[in-house]
């Protein structure tokens, strides 16, 4: 038996409300989980944003980007059968708090890394970009599984030369696969 | 004359006893055998786009499905929910639709809440109300945010709380008023796939967060991943980990397990974790199940000339059909025991006897309740002091043990084991920093001794079951022989002087076995618990231990990992 009803309306507000409680215990949220948690650690590697409502309902996957570098189609490449990267710069709708390496920074852009190939599973373990073996983003699979995005806002990663990667999970997976070709910065930035 | 007080607590005891053993099936030992009521199931469906959460970068659907005893009159019956991970959320015919949400292009959503189907069957003809709730939504877009979904996963399970409490008090279509004063919001369990793993345990704290407005009373987590650490406390907790997982494959999810396990003094509640020789991850749910669904289904195991894990001739990897048994198996025992109040299941969830799933064989680790009455810590081996000086304050003493060190703790930067591939040591594997449980690394080339004494105070060990603590044979090591069981002998010696032994091997039958596989993640360091009754120290006075002894003298030579040395016993309610 299957029956359709819409509580759209009902449903907005209880969440509204539920949600606002939750941000507000956040902080003894936070109090279950441990200090040196997963992808916290890896999320936070270089960067933090100190203020994250800066960029609430930004789309940072869907926002126009300028090509900074966009290598040529070559043969798959690694067990994630890699072809192409595509850099590209964002401007950010506002400026951003933060710090990087722990020096406090003031950012206007962001960096979106798209890696084609695949075509990529949808899987459990997470998709993750490096640069240089470095942790850049976790990756989200575009509609068709043949390519996969993430966002940094670590310039200082992308730099002529440096490797982009791919892997489910961290880096030492056997699904690390490096893209045909480095970085390179052809496009005046 | 009674004062109220103890007329209400008589009352409640009462209550209790009847709600907790009304759905009993005459103290049967098998999860797996269909209980004694007819099954009626519904799907209920508010849209694909019915809910936004904020922060969550795209629309949730608001559907699931709901198995239920046909005949619901009696006592509210409790309420467990089921939450499928991440997987391809569109289909057309037998091909993939594309990966966005929700479906165009005359795509359809894939049904992954119905993957569950066998398992809300079961739990329903017991008394249950089973829902497994949709979430191709935040499938479709989870790896944009930096929690990967847990967050919106814990608000979808509040939101179809909310939604069935709604059914219970009020009532609401599609049920009218089917459901009102049925459903015991009071007695509720959750389970939680791969992704909904996590979401389960995350879905407990925003519960607790809130208020507790649902009495969340177990959690269970099905190869769930680890990307965010929260530590289920305060909850009985279940993980099973499946030994072929090709998916999540650093069997990440026995963090929650370790980390919990000592994170609260007085932690009133139990946890387990099963690892599931054979299994991999996808079986669990039909829908991901080649031959079961037409589109997306598939073997997450990616190594076919693995000899253990692989599809080559002697390859140990269960049926879908022995698989989905064993989850089932797992789920309704640890369901019926803490959301139901059964107790016929404490045996197989403490590890003192197998579940009825062969051919496959199940690995059971317990941590029981931060209580005296049921837990006594010899020695955690939480750090290198636990070398010398045992949790309990006296000397531990080792003779012939190399190496002798403590490795693998939170903040450890350096792997118990170098050199290994990802997933071969899951307490340490994962995104962050090798460091998770803590653990001794030790072996022997000719006899070794390993010794403890126990202070006054703490020799009755007769109130315990048995004594236990958590060991793998450390496949690196080459003293190992490739294959082999390991065994020891441990002594149990009283006051007057007087000795027991037992070898391991006899007491725990092949728990100390070389782990299998040589292909990726595999062979894996796991250690599970070695349980020895402490009915076979009987002939001396277990009011009085004074020492316990591990004598490495079955083998000639040998290398394992220890940790979590105990006395114990099941948890008691």
């Amino acid at each position: 038996m299957k029956l359709t009803f819409r509580v759209r309306s009902a449903i907005a507000t209880r969440a509204t409300a539920i949600l606002f409680a939750a941000l507000l215990s956040c902080a003894s949220a936070a109090a279950f989980q441990r200090p040196d948690s997963p992808i916290a650690e890896e999320q936070q590697q270089r960067v933090k944003i100190l203020n994250p409502d800066s960029l609430s309902g930004v789309n940072l996957l869907r926002l126009p980007g300028r090509l900074l570098s966009e290598s040529e189609l070559r043969p798959p490449a690694g067990q994630l059968r890699l072809r192409v990267y595509r850099i590209e710069e964002l401007d950010l709708p506002g400026s951003v708090d933060a710090t990087i390496d722990g020096a406090r920074v003031q950012l206007n852009q962001a960096y979106r890394i798209t890696v084609f190939g695949g075509p990529f599973q949808v899987r459990n373990a997470p998709l993750m970009v490096w640069i240089d073996g470095k942790f850049a983003g976790m990756a989200q699979e575009s509609s068709d599984l043949k390519s996969a995005s993430a966002v940094t806002f670590d310039r200082s990663l992308l730099r002529n030369g440096a490797t982009v990667a791919l892997s489910y999970g961290p880096r030492s997976s056997e699904s690390y696969s490096e893209s045909p070709e480095k970085i390179q910065f052809t496009l005046k930035k | 004359m009674k004062t109220k007080l103890q007329w209400f607590a008589a009352i409640l005891t009462v209550t209790l006893a009847f709600t907790s053993n009304v759905f009993s099936q005459n103290g049967s030992t098998d999860p797996t055998i269909p209980g004694p009521f007819a099954v009626s199931s519904a799907i209920y469906d508010y849209g694909d786009t019915a809910l936004t959460f904020q922060g969550f970068p795209g629309p949730v659907e608001f559907r699931g499905s709901v198995h239920y005893p046909t005949d619901l009159s009696g006592p509210p019956h409790p309420l467990i929910v089921l939450l499928h991970g991440r997987h391809s959320v569109c289909y057309n015919g037998t091909n993939l639709g594309g990966f966005v949400w929700p479906c165009t292009n005359g795509d359809q959503p894939i049904p992954s809440f119905q993957g569950y189907d066998y398992l809300a069957q079961n739990l329903a003809s017991y008394g249950y109300i089973v829902i497994s709730i949709s979430a191709d939504g935040i499938n479709a877009v989870d790896a944009s945010v930096n929690d990967a979904g847990a967050e919106a996963r814990a608000e979808l399970i509040q939101q179809h709380l909310n939604l069935w409490n709604q059914f219970n008090t009020t009532g609401a279509a599609p049920f009218g008023t089917l459901f009102v004063g049925k459903v015991d919001m009071t007695r509720v369990g959750t389970m939680g796939h791969s992704r909904g793993g996590e979401g389960v345990v995350k879905s407990f704290l925003l519960n607790q967060s809130l208020g507790s407005p649902y009495g969340i009373r177990a959690v269970f987590s099905l190869a769930p991943i680890d990307f965010n650490g929260f530590v289920p406390t305060r909850i009985a907790f279940g993980v099973l980990l499946p030994y072929c997982d090709g998916d999540v494959d650093t069997l990440e999810g026995i963090h929650y397990y370790d980390s919990a396990r000592y994170a609260v003094p007085g932690d009133p509640t139990p946890k387990h974790a099963f690892l599931v020789m054979g299994a991999d991850h996808n079986f669990y749910n039909t829908v991901w199940t080649p031959g079961e669904f037409p589109a997306g289904a598939s073997d997450d195991w990616g190594a076919a000339s693995d000899p253990y894990c692989g599809t080559g001739p002697g390859n140990q990897r269960l049926t879908p059909d022995q698989e989905q048994k064993t989850g089932l198996a797992l789920i309704a025992a640890f369901m019926r025991t803490y959301v139901g109040g059964e107790h016929q299941f404490l045996p197989v969830l403490v590890g003192a006897s197998q579940f009825p799933v062969a051919p496959a064989t199940i690995h059971t680790s317990y941590q029981a309740p931060d209580s005296s009455a049921v837990r006594e810590d010899v020695n955690r081996l939480t750090s290198a002091t636990n070398l010398t000086t045992s949790t309990l304050g006296t000397p531990v003493n080792e003779s012939g043990l190399t190496p002798y060190s403590v490795c693998g703790g939170v903040g450890e930067t350096v792997p118990c084991v170098n050199g290994l591939q990802l997933g071969q040591q899951p307490h340490n594997d994962g995104l962050a920093a090798p460091g998770f449980l803590s653990q001794l690394i030790t072996g022997w080339g000719s006899q070794a001794t390993y010794t403890y004494s126990l202070p006054i105070g703490k020799r009755l060990v007769k109130l315990y079951q048995a004594l236990q603590f958590r060991a793998a044979v450390n496949f690196a090591d080459p003293r190992n022989s490739s294959l082999a069981v390991q065994d020891l002998t441990v002594t149990l010696t009283d006051g007057n002087g007087r000795s027991a032994s037992i070898n391991v091997n006899k007491a725990a039958p092949g728990k100390l076995f070389f782990p299998p596989g040589a292909t990726g993640p595999v062979p894996r360091i796991f250690l599970n618990t070695v349980r020895i009754p402490l009915s076979s120290f009987a002939s001396i006075n277990l009011s009085d231990v004074r020492t316990i002894q591990f004598k490495f003298d079955r083998t000639a030579a040998g290398g394992l990992m220890i940790t979590d040395i105990a006395f114990a016993s099941p948890p008691v309610f």
